[in-house]
């Protein structure tokens, strides 16, 4: 996968860099952070956070610039895997790509009504994908041309989740009805639906090799798809402790994270959970500080893993301090 | 039983059946005839929708009493009745309803406070359950539904009660409350009877469910 950042500097974010209560280190941010990514060479992580994406040098904590907009800009955001390119939708409904070196212009590629606090938003360098929780509706576009490609009907429930393949040929969104549909990119068409889960999807990741797709949600359990046959292949032997809500595999395809927690509930357990995801093994675990919907990314160089969990700070962990 | 009010497209086709409308023909146009009746076929709105939630789970029992002897709880009855836009009762409903338990939990292994219930042929459902528990992430009491029918799209949405402490004794003032609430229709008014057993909680919460 490659991942490259770009870092704009439209403001400095104040930091600190301080010890986690559960053996990490945590950046402070000063503003809730709901999403988290490394760049290629693992030295910098990005943070969503309302009103813009900060980006931290791990080893030190201290920011490495920000690209901020208006606060009308807040959830509904997305940043392409290779960090180039960020997405955003509105309070009126348009749609935006920036530039990630030249933040501050952004590209108006189209517009949908709804509220961003109801729309999820998926990018890859060429794609931008974003399902709305009201109309139901998906959409893609192409970020460079802003030609719409297709918008087609999602069914009953909300997205509750998007994922890319590689080679940016499928699109694979997890609906609130439980099902698992895959799109054709080129043209909308479906190409597969899962419907043989009961519980809502709430994470989802191709392999990097786009052989299989690999979901984690509500019942706990880590599934690995076939992407030639749609079929359910492999089910790890053991669930996650919680509900999952986020993973993340490394680029290397070696080690598999997932994070949860009974969402919202008070004094109730959350963890981070290392894997082996060739044998589907536990290699270690460690509890969270809050049960709120995380997000979670491995480092390229598998030494470290982020967790942004709405809190105004991120946490980072070495992947050896979290094995067993 | 307490008769259903007329719809605006019944007392329309009462109207020219009886040829009342006949003798003020000359004065009304067609296109003010269009109208009333295009205004009879949205007799009653649509409910107001509200998200799914992350907690749905397919495959549901069809049962009418989700609360067993000895569950912790206020005691509820729901009822209700499945309506389309031109306001008749939708007889092939599907209501599917679930929510968290008096801890404010939901059951992900089994089907506690779960059911997928089939209104009957007047489109009236009704469920036994508890009055649902708090939690954080959504801390306004509610029951999600999600009810399907052939021809009509689906609807998702959720009741709330009027006593809950969340909207501080005023759910006109206080229904949008932290933004849990979109429409302050959906907070129903929570009537107190007393069984056998001892007191019950009861709310009524119709359907109305738009054509596809």
């Amino acid at each position: 996968m490659n991942r490259h950042v770009v870092v704009a500097l439209a403001c400095a974010v104040g930091v600190a860099f301080g010890q986690a209560p559960n053996g990490g280190s945590v950046i402070e941010t000063g503003r809730p952070v709901v999403r988290v990514l490394f760049s290629s060479d693992s030295r910098a992580v990005a943070g969503f956070m309302p009103g813009g994406i900060g980006f931290w040098d791990v080893a030190s904590g201290n920011s490495r610039g920000a690209v901020s907009w208006e606060d009308r800009y807040t959830p509904g955001i997305a940043i392409g895997t290779s960090l180039d390119r960020i997405a955003a939708v509105g309070d009126d409904g348009t749609v935006s790509v920036w530039k990630a070196a030249d933040a501050g212009t952004p590209n108006a590629i189209g517009r949908v009504d709804t509220s961003p606090a109801v729309s999820i938003l998926s990018l890859d360098g060429a794609l931008l994908a974003h399902a709305d929780h009201q109309e139901r509706r998906l959409r893609l576009w192409d970020t460079s041309s802003g030609r719409l490609r297709f918008a087609v009907d999602t069914g009953i429930g909300h997205t509750a989740a998007l994922a890319f393949s590689p080679d940016g040929s499928l699109l694979a969104g997890a609906n609130g009805d439980t099902g698992l549909y895959v799109w054709r990119t080129e043209d909308g068409r479906v190409e597969r639906v899962i419907d043989d889960l009961h519980l809502v999807t709430s994470a989802l990741e191709f392999t990097p090799d786009g052989a299989f797709l690999i979901s984690g949600g509500v019942d706990r359990n880590i599934y690995v798809w076939d992407t030639k046959t749609w079929r359910r292949t492999r089910q790890f032997g053991q669930p996650h402790p919680e509900p999952i809500w986020a993973l993340d595999l490394s680029p290397d395809g070696r080690l598999l994270v997932t994070a949860g927690g009974l969402d919202g509930v008070p004094n109730t357990p959350a963890h981070l959970v290392l894997w082996n995801f060739e044998s589907g093994t536990e290699l270690g675990r460690l509890r969270l500080t809050r049960t709120a919907t995380p997000s979670v990314a491995l480092s390229p160089d598998g030494a470290l893993v982020a967790v942004a969990n709405g809190e105004n700070m991120i946490h980072l962990w070495r992947i050896s301090d979290l094995r067993r | 039983m307490k008769a259903r009010p007329m719809t605006r497209r019944e007392m329309i086709e009462n109207c020219i059946v009886k040829g009342t409308l006949l003798a003020g023909a000359a004065t009304v146009s067609q296109t003010k005839l269009l109208g009333a009746w295009q205004a009879g076929e949205q007799a009653m709105r649509p409910t107001p929708t509200e998200v799914l939630g992350p907690f749905f789970k397919r495959g549901a029992p069809n049962v009418q009493v989700l609360r067993q002897p000895g569950d912790p709880g206020f005691p509820l009855q729901v009822t209700g009745q499945v309506w389309n836009t031109r306001g008749e009762v939708i007889p092939d409903a599907r209501v599917e309803v679930w929510q968290a338990d008096f801890f404010g939990a939901y059951d992900l292994e089994g089907y506690r406070y779960r059911a997928n219930v089939r209104p009957g042929p007047d489109g009236r459902y009704a469920i036994e359950t508890i009055v649902p528990g708090h939690y954080d992430a959504r801390p306004a009491q509610h029951i999600h539904y999600l009810v399907t029918a052939p021809g009509h799209r689906a609807l998702i949405t959720q009741a709330y009660f009027a006593t809950d402490p969340f909207f501080d004794g005023d759910p006109d003032k206080y229904f949008a409350k932290g933004g849990v609430v979109q429409n302050r229709e959906l907070v129903r008014p929570v009537t107190l009877y007393e069984s056998a057993t001892g007191g019950v909680a009861k709310i009524t919460f119709d359907l109305v469910l738009e054509g596809a």
